[in-house]
């Protein structure tokens, strides 16, 4: 893994070649843009979600929140893959 | 991406890698998500081959899509219309005969000619369903329903014996994908990548010095259940009724669809199956979860016994966990289920 400051993480991937990282710690609200429009993405009480997005199915919103490392929300038609990343163990990938 | 962005944004900033001999690749095909990591290579040359690898899978979405203009939706239409159909192509010749095995080794169970009973739930369509479908319809389709023997296929010629017949690739095309990116690499002098197709994960070779390490996904949790280690070779898929489903007066749809009954089979979470280097290994590790979810409880150890599945791991219902002995003593449990839930096989 990269090397971040203590603590657990929100990475976001957009499709672009670079990732965002936020702190669990912080509480934001953000968009992400994809081929459908804005993704929001909220990190709260040590949490994130996916709190709106433009797909149809909303998967990814009703999947709510995730805080342990490895924990991840894909919302595919929106092409934005978010996950949790830290300290504690780590996959190379999740079968599903 | 732009400047402005990044600014706005960013608390960190990682490149596409993971960690610095692994590369990592994501792409969004087949209706869901494609993760590629190549261990220890020039990067260029893992860019290009990755890209290769994509412009396949892309190629392949064209032509296998159930719904979606493609060669095998002309064959549905042709079907439909109850005419003979020509097939050039050796390839989709070669797909369409291996599903009929396919279908036949598992009593039925995996049956790629339902694709109109999966419309009739509303699995064909990019809009949720709100409604079950009529049951008369169902069962109307009952009356006769196709099986892959309907289909023949002589001198490059198609037909259905059943018009009602309309293939659905959805339950294999994953593992033909996994298989075609496993020859695109080694073609490519690629020893050390874990693929991973919407679950779907081949592992080839080993990241220095351990296995590849994946994590199993918990049917009714954000994170994972257990994880296990991919030697070289091995890959693993897994059938579950949290990946696509709708729900109805508060009862769950999914999109596993017992072909006997014409619903969705309910009597399982997920179904997961671990298969080591074999031939056709990767298509087997997408196509044989279906049967094990959806064969009736008692009957599914038998059925994985027929099948050689030696590595199985079924969530039922009602949470009890079902495993044959072989995964047991190789999994690596995150959340360590209760022995009176535990049923070793």
């Amino acid at each position: 893994m990269i090397n971040l400051p203590r603590g657990e993480y929100v990475k976001i991937e957009d499709g672009s070649r670079a990732d965002y990282v936020f702190s669990l710690a912080n509480a934001i609200e953000k968009k992400i843009e994809g081929p459908l429009g804005s993704t929001v993405i909220k990190i709260e009480n040590g949490k994130a979600r996916i709190q709106a997005s433009p797909c149809n199915k909303k998967y990814c919103v009703h999947q709510g929140w995730i805080n342990k490392v490895n924990e991840a929300i894909v919302c595919i038609p929106n092409q934005i893959h978010l996950s949790i990343v830290g300290s504690g163990p780590v996959y190379d990938s999740i079968n599903y | 991406m732009n400047l402005a962005k990044l600014f706005i944004l960013s608390l960190f900033l990682i490149t596409g890698c993971s960690d610095n001999k692994t590369n990592q690749y994501k792409d969004y095909i087949f209706g869901t998500i494609i993760d590629i990591k190549i261990y220890k290579e020039d990067p260029i040359k893992s860019d290009k081959v990755t890209n290769l690898i994509f412009n396949d899978f892309h190629r392949l979405h064209k032509y296998l899509h159930a719904w979606q203009p493609s060669e095998i939706s002309n064959i549905n239409n042709a079907i439909k219309e109850n005419r003979w159909y020509q097939i050039d192509d050796p390839e989709i010749i070669k797909i369409l005969e291996d599903n009929k095995v396919l279908s036949k080794q598992t009593n039925g169970l995996f049956n790629p000619a339902i694709g109109e009973l999966i419309n009739l739930w509303g699995f064909h369509s990019d809009l949720p369903a709100n409604n079950l479908p009529n049951t008369s319809l169902i069962l109307d389709y009952l009356k006769n329903p196709p099986s892959m023997n309907d289909l023949i296929i002589e001198n490059k010629m198609l037909r259905s014996k059943n018009t009602r017949l309309q293939i659905d690739l959805g339950g294999y095309a994953k593992g033909y994908a996994l298989a075609r990116a496993k020859k695109i690499l080694l073609d490519n002098n690629i020893q050390h990548a874990l693929i991973n197709i919407g679950g779907n994960i081949l592992a080839l070779g080993k990241p220095g010095d351990r296995f590849w390490k994946v994590g199993i996904q918990h049917p009714r949790k954000a994170g994972a259940i257990a994880s296990v280690e991919l030697k070289p070779g091995w890959s693993i898929g897994t059938s579950g009724d949290y990946q696509r489903y709708f729900s109805f007066n508060n009862k769950r749809y999914s999109h596993l669809i017992d072909p006997n009954s014409g619903y969705p089979a309910d009597n399982a979470q997920s179904a997961t199956v671990l298969i080591p280097p074999i031939q056709n290994s990767e298509i087997k590790s997408d196509v044989y979860s279906k049967p094990l979810f959806i064969a009736q409880k008692t009957a599914k150890h038998e059925l994985a016994m027929k099948l050689d599945i030696e590595y199985y791991l079924i969530i039922l219902n009602d949470g009890s966990l079902q495993i044959s002995k072989k995964m047991s003593e190789m999994i690596e449990w995150i959340e360590m289920p209760d022995e009176k839930n535990l049923h070793i096989q």
